[in-house]
């Protein structure tokens, strides 16, 4: 029995959410399991491996047995930075010395918790222009989500990106369906002082609603089907960690960046 | 289904001797050959595996839903048409267990420790036979002389042998030299010998300017000048190519092992990359090469060339490309995945065969020791390893899966 035709079988994610284990199509259940809410948690450190047996065939050409691994090895993932001077969803310098990615959705509340406890910290060092962010919205719960996406760009476009992000994500808390109707949005970004008009056209305007599937599609491609999931200086990490996590990963990837 | 508890590693004492004795290829020099054991004769048994509780695997993620079977292996096992043939080492003798890729083991033979090394090829009307290698008394008195024996891999039919094996083995397949005094284990001249009879096929005394570089399935494959040639159990030459650029003939060599699923190889010299051809018809795969694998599941052929992964229609369109930072050691490929290790750093480098992306394919909540795929069938069982031991993720649903907590 071949297991190319087997049954999807299905697992309950960390959020809530149903993710399938099953057969992929296109990159595949092992990149979906790449963030399925433990997409790639903090490598252990490489330790010695022990001496792999020699095999059985063992003629005097054959290769010297290969160590066995202990841990799987973290890709590099810098080519998925966007570092675009023209992006709006981006906070800190292009050139920053390291770029983070983050996977989000405006209706995941681990997400909300990162942008409430972790993203202050993240920020000094943007301020510092050691860090560049850039907010990707994969709207993994459907239509409020990619619906408060378009709006958060909105909000980009009159320059307060920073500002609608936190409203959205308000004392780390994330809001109702009925607060991501579009009255609300519109509502919201009437209250910190954004042209409503100017907003709605833009929040409905296809150019937006491009932009944001095309954020969507880079984490699904990376299967980020689980949020938040992060890469940070080109390595992929999942999951609202504590901030000494991320400040940690930030300060090794700088350290590596200065070589 | 019983069900038991992975057991701790068994620590194993001796590494990598061909076939029997110490004087097999390599070093450091392991003890005298054991004695021959009692009773060699393969036993029947035809019962499953003990069953690996799914809790204490931590394996890819596909290979999850599928029973696990703990055979006793030891040692990374061969396969061939979807029949495991491994060892466990014990404490006076080794036990040979042929493993069904459904997990129902097959039969069961000893043999002395220092008999390590086997072969898998295709005997009498191609059946795939198993080659075991043992020890009988030598003329010389207080000596032991290597045989081999034939058996039919499914069923462990006796069908030739023992015969006097001319040495070592020193390539792959049924392929042996006498030991000589020069470093490394680098035998004398080869001698390849024929799966259908045991008898001598070709000796490279016998070649005028060429040298045998492995046997396959039936196929032995050779140099002859500057070309390569392989020819079939009657001596018929089935086809004959030139020697991929850049290999000089008297370097020229089989790396690695042969996929018996593809019949791929790698052909060049101990230095630089060579060629994957297939030994079935000649072809030219891929230039360039180290080493090769397939992933049956999406057909496509993965080729390391140092730091350089390709992923390869069967037209020979590369479909994608990965460099790594470190020069990879290729373990094989399957069910979409390939698996290479980064020797420096000690890690296992996962790549998704359809895209070349690097995946996590475990779930990282678990805690314990990668079971890495060693060795595919072409239905997508596999050996797998766990530290010391290696298990069979067989071809078989388990159907407690949707139950499990």
């Amino acid at each position: 029995m071949s297991r190319a035709h087997r049954s999807d079988p299905t697992h309950a994610s960390r959020d809530g959410v149903l993710r399938r284990w099953g057969i992929p199509v296109g990159i595949g259940v092992a990149v979906a399991a790449l963030i399925a809410g433990v997409f790639w948690v903090q490598q252990e450190p490489a330790t010695t491996p022990t001496q792999g047996s020699g095999g059985s065939s063992t003629s005097s050409e054959q290769p010297a047995a290969i160590e066995h691994p202990e841990s799987v090895a973290a890709p590099d993932l810098s080519s998925q930075e966007g570092r675009d001077p023209d992006d709006q969803l981006a906070e800190g310098p292009v050139d920053a010395p390291v770029v983070l990615v983050m996977f989000s959705d405006f209706q995941c509340s681990f997400c909300a918790k990162w942008s409430d406890e972790t993203l202050p910290e993240m920020r000094e060092y943007v301020e510092r222009g050691e860090l560049r962010i850039e907010y990707r919205d994969v709207n993994i719960y459907g239509e409020d989500s990619e619906r408060a996406a378009r709006a958060s760009l909105a909000a980009a476009m009159q320059g307060e990106h920073a500002q609608y992000h936190a409203l959205l994500f308000e004392d780390g808390e994330i809001r109702s369906g009925q607060g991501l109707s579009e009255e609300s949005l519109v509502e919201l970004a009437g209250q910190i002082g954004l042209d409503t008009e100017q907003f709605a056209a833009d929040m409905n305007s296809e150019q937006v609603a491009e932009t944001i599937a095309e954020n969507a599609q880079q984490g699904i491609d990376l299967g980020a089907m689980s949020t938040p999931a992060f890469i940070i200086g080109g390595t992929p990490t999942a999951g609202a960690q504590p901030t000494e996590v991320f400040t940690e990963l930030v300060d090794k990837a700088l350290a590596e960046s200065e070589g | 289904m019983r069900r038991r508890s992975v057991l701790a590693a068994l620590p194993l004492g001796l590494l990598g001797l061909s076939a029997c004795g110490p004087d097999g290829g390599g070093e450091p020099a392991g003890p005298a050959p054991a004695a021959p054991v009692e009773h060699p004769e393969p036993v029947q048994v035809g019962e499953l595996a003990e069953v690996v509780e799914y809790t204490e695997v931590r394996l890819p993620l596909e290979m999850t839903p599928m029973v696990v079977v703990d055979p006793g292996w030891t040692a990374v096992p061969l396969q061939l048409d979807g029949i495991f043939l491994g060892y466990r080492e014990e404490e006076e003798q080794l036990r040979f267990l042929a493993v069904d890729q459904d997990g129902t083991v097959l039969w069961r033979a000893d043999r002395p420790l220092s008999c390590t090394g086997y072969v898998l090829t295709r005997g009498p009307k191609k059946t795939p036979i198993a080659v075991l290698a043992d020890l009988a008394a030598a003329e010389q008195e207080g000596a032991w002389a290597m045989t081999l024996t034939a058996y039919d891999l499914r069923t462990a039919e006796p069908l030739w042998g023992p015969v006097e094996a001319p040495g070592p083995q020193a390539a792959p397949g049924l392929v042996y030299a006498a030991p000589t005094d020069q470093a490394m284990g680098e035998g004398g001249p080869r001698t390849a010998l024929s799966g259908v009879t045991g008898e001598v096929l070709l000796a490279e005394v016998d070649l005028a300017d060429g040298r045998i570089l492995g046997e396959h399935l039936g196929a032995l494959v050779r140099t002859e000048g500057s070309e390569l040639l392989a020819s079939g159990a009657a001596g018929e030459e089935l086809w004959r190519s030139p020697l991929p650029a850049g290999v000089e003939p008297a370097r020229a060599r089989l790396r690695g092992t042969v996929d018996p699923t593809t019949s791929f190889a790698v052909i060049g010299d101990q230095d630089s990359p060579g060629a994957v051809i297939d030994l079935a018809d000649g072809r030219v795969i891929a230039e360039g090469a180290d080493a090769v694998a397939r992933d049956h599941v999406l057909e496509i052929t993965v080729v390391v060339s140092g730091t350089t992964v390709r992923g390869l229609e069967d037209d020979g369109t590369e479909k994608w490309t990965h460099e790594d930072p470190e020069p990879l050691q290729l373990l094989c490929a399957g069910e979409r995945l390939a698996y290479a290790v980064r020797p420096e750093e000690g890690t296992l480098v996962v790549l998704d065969t359809n895209h070349g992306l690097m995946v996590q394919p475990y779930d990282v909540d678990l805690t314990g020791p990668l079971a890495v795929p060693q060795v595919f069938s072409a239905d997508t069982a596999a050996a797998v390893r766990i530290e010391e031991q290696f298990f069979l993720v067989t071809t078989e649903f388990d159907e407690d899966f949707g139950l499990r907590e």
